[in-house]
């Protein structure tokens, strides 16, 4: 899958406000088409509320949710300001997904 | 080509100063060297006579003594992959020439093993690779002040010999994300070794500045994942090591700032049930503390 058909695909579950941060483009071609579709049917759950989330300690009432594969060092976050909105979907590679993870403070 | 240059260290250095002074090294190429191992940036004419006459004896020390890797842990490490570590790093350092490298992992230490980890230090940002079993995995420039440097370093069989104190300061915040991530990837079914090494690591510093191995890393993180409930031993765990790890204030703040932040729900749902672990954890180590 293309990451246009993703992204488009990933906007109409969670609205056409969230973005896409990381190297998303780069790294969601490079995965699998299993991979792929795990990635969008793991962000309809989110948006279903049947995953647990992180919270932050940093930014008052936001939300992390974390998807990582054991295959590759590839993880995600999907952020949501709590009873609000979805704010971005991240995915990256294992180090930039660190670094990130201590910015947002999950 | 080995590079000696990788094998001294400033104190070393220092300590063999009357032995060098003027018998091998005059006091100019003395204090050249000592600048380039403390990373300085040397003139036009300092480069030229390090390159020239500096480097060509310290590459002549190294061929008349024979001078082996850097071999850490040696006690740990079986003796016939000494050898073949040696191998690899001799047609590795021709393809990566003059920069830091060193074999570390279960290559070293245990029968069955999956790959080969070579770390390579560079200044400049690369890809990891993979050359069969051998995995090519670039560390950054400053990497020798980091906890997980000493880690890797601990059990290895190196080209550089690293004197380097770690820098890192890891705060109570940081040991409860690498918990909290632990325990929510355990939940969620997910693949979570990679996050539980981090938590221990880290964890095993702030409480005794102990700096594992990677065997005792493994030996303690197989201990959890193959017990009938990790998520209650690494409860236990998390509050044995940070009680004694902050002082008390700072810790009572913080474990009463991640009680709060896991405390509301969003509306209409019920709050996460990562969530009630992670408080009842912090609850206990709030009663163990007071």
């Amino acid at each position: 899958m293309l990451h246009d058909k993703a992204k488009k695909a990933i906007r109409a579950i969670l609205g056409d406000h969230i973005s896409f941060e990381g190297h998303f483009d780069m790294v969601f071609g490079s995965l699998k088409e299993s991979r792929q579709k795990q990635i969008i049917t793991w962000v309809k759950k989110c948006k279903d509320g049947k995953h647990i989330a992180l919270s932050s300690d940093r930014i008052k009432d936001l939300l992390g949710f974390i998807l990582r594969f054991r295959d590759n060092n590839f993880r995600a976050i999907l952020t949501k300001k709590k009873n609000e909105y979805f704010i971005a979907l991240f995915l990256d590679k294992h180090k930039y997904y660190e670094n990130e993870r201590r910015k947002l403070g999950i | 080509m080995r590079n000696l240059e990788n094998y001294l260290t400033l104190e070393n250095l220092d300590n063999a100063k009357p032995y060098l002074v003027p018998h091998i090294f005059s006091q100019n190429y003395f204090n050249i060297l000592k600048a380039k191992l403390r990373e300085k940036k040397l003139s036009e004419n300092e480069r030229y006579y390090y390159n020239h006459f500096i480097k060509k004896k310290l590459q002549g020390m190294i061929e008349l003594f024979d001078i082996t890797y850097e071999i850490n842990g040696k006690e740990f490490i079986k003796k016939d992959r000494i050898k073949k570590a040696s191998s690899l790093l001799n047609n590795y350092s021709r393809k990566h020439k003059s920069m830091k490298m060193l074999i570390s992992g279960s290559f070293l230490y245990s029968n069955k093993y999956n790959d080969i980890d070579i770390f390579i230090i560079s200044k400049y940002s690369k890809e990891d690779y993979r050359d069969g079993k051998i995995h090519i995995n670039y560390l950054p420039a400053d990497v020798e002040k980091t906890l997980f440097f000493s880690l890797i370093s601990a059990i290895s069989i190196a080209n550089f010999k690293s004197d380097k104190e770690i820098e890192e300061e890891f705060k109570i915040g940081d040991i409860l994300h690498y918990y909290e991530l632990v325990i929510l990837l355990i939940m969620q079914k997910s693949y979570y070794l990679p996050e539980l090494r981090d938590l221990v690591t880290r964890a095993e510093y702030v409480s005794n500045k102990v700096i594992l191995n990677s065997m005792q890393l493994k030996k303690i993180t197989d201990d959890i994942i193959k017990s009938k409930n990790p998520i209650k031993i690494i409860n236990r765990y998390v509050i044995i090591k940070i009680i004694n790890s902050y002082n008390v204030s700072v810790l009572k703040r913080a474990l009463k700032q991640f009680i709060d932040k896991n405390s509301t729900a969003e509306k209409g749902q019920k709050i996460y049930e990562n969530w009630k672990i992670y408080n009842q954890t912090y609850k206990e180590a709030l009663e163990v503390v007071a």
